[in-house]
């Protein structure tokens, strides 16, 4: 059988603390999660993956051992996969997908806010493919044709010019960006907060 | 079985769109039999709104719209294709579904240990007894913080203060660009 990752034994600080983050993170997909999709509103997955990103940044300020990001996003993908509802294979490979990311990200060029940024901005960018990406296995590759004659129909209708329509179109994907640079953030300022009460209480 | 339903999802995403209409048929007769509340999946508005899309607007916007029905023109190929679609999506969901439920906690424990996370199990039995002091403990500071003032103030201290008390305080630091190798 292929070891994709050997993590054999684990210290007992950086066992609960693992479980810990699991927890949150877990806590996280099943209660925000479950009302996103009641709410079905829009942008469900890029709210949850906000979340994502600030957990796992600030994860790494306390457990640093190789793959922990990695064994992170497996026992919260395991979770959501018996804990959540609706269809829970696509996020399962979201949150295994985002801990992977972060995981090569962080430990190949180090845990500073610049990398924590571009851990933020990468997440978010595989979280706008994967929209894409999972439309186009479930339904094939014309969906892309159909969505983009739609909008075409859609706008010359409405009589919206082709630039803003490009504006709008390129502002998904900026947003994304900022946004998840922010949360990225946010996770490494609450990351520094826990080292330093950790530091304190020594 | 868990082939047969990996066979049954490559059909449809490589075969022709003719094809994956009769395959789909099929594969949702055999799994209707071996598990009928799949077929909940048609009590969903979400598909009724994909049906929308790609059966009923999709071939009246997309290819040569050579046939008439009711006064509105539409392609038959886009039809078809259209149809194939919708097979697909329900194939695939239907499939994922049935193998999800098949699933026990016990393979994917397994499957994981076998993959060289040998400690996949413990940290997610830790995980779970630990639930329900997260969410008391998220509770109480949230109660203290009840203003969106004094939340918008300094949430990163507030988060750190919900996460901290949780942690195993033993813990080595994380300093600059090191992994503490296991």
């Amino acid at each position: 059988m292929t070891k994709i990752l050997k993590i054999e034994k684990l210290s007992e600080s950086n066992l609960v603390n693992t479980a810990v983050f699991a927890a949150v993170w877990g806590l996280a997909e099943i209660s925000i999660g479950t009302f996103l999709h009641a709410s079905k509103i829009p942008f469900r997955g890029a709210i949850m993956s906000l979340a994502a990103i600030m957990i796992l940044v600030c994860a790494r300020s306390v457990i640093n051992y190789k793959g922990s990001l990695i064994l992170l996003g497996i026992v919260t993908a395991t979770f959501r996969l018996f804990l959540g509802v609706g269809f829970n294979i696509t996020p399962f490979i979201a949150i295994l997908l985002e801990s992977l990311i972060a995981e090569i990200v962080l430990n190949k060029f180090g845990y500073n806010r610049i990398t924590c940024v571009i851990t933020g901005a990468a997440i978010m960018v595989y979280t706008l493919l994967h929209g894409l990406i999972m439309q186009a296995v479930f339904l094939g590759m014309d969906i892309y044709k159909i969505y983009y004659e739609l909008v075409l129909s859609f706008t010359n209708k409405i009589g919206l010019d082709e630039n803003i329509v490009i504006i709008i179109l390129l502002s998904v994907p900026f947003i994304h960006l900022i946004t998840g640079a922010l949360s990225a953030s946010l996770g490494l300022s609450v990351g520094r907060q826990i080292q330093n009460l950790m530091e304190n209480a020594k | 079985m868990k082939y047969l339903i990996g066979l049954v999802v490559l059909s449809v995403i490589i075969l022709p769109a003719e094809l994956v209409i009769a395959v789909s048929i099929i594969a949702m007769i055999v799994y209707s039999q071996i598990d009928i509340s799949l077929l909940g999946l048609f009590k969903r508005k979400s598909i009724y709104f994909l049906f929308t899309i790609v059966v009923i607007l999709q071939p009246m916007i997309i290819g040569e719209p050579v046939n008439k029905f009711l006064g509105l023109d539409y392609s038959a190929d886009a039809f078809v294709n259209g149809i194939a679609m919708f097979c697909r999506a329900v194939v695939i969901i239907s499939s994922i579904t049935l193998i999800n439920r098949s699933t026990s906690r016990e393979h994917v424990k397994a499957f994981w240990k076998q993959r060289g996370l040998e400690e996949f199990d413990n940290v997610l039995q830790k995980a779970e007894e630990i639930l329900p002091d997260i969410k008391s403990g998220f509770n109480k500071v949230r109660k203290e913080n009840n203003s969106i003032k004094s939340v918008l103030r300094n949430p990163s201290e507030l988060l750190a203060k919900m996460i901290y008390p949780l942690l195993h305080k033993s813990e080595k630091l994380a300093p600059n660009n090191t992994i503490n190798e296991e």
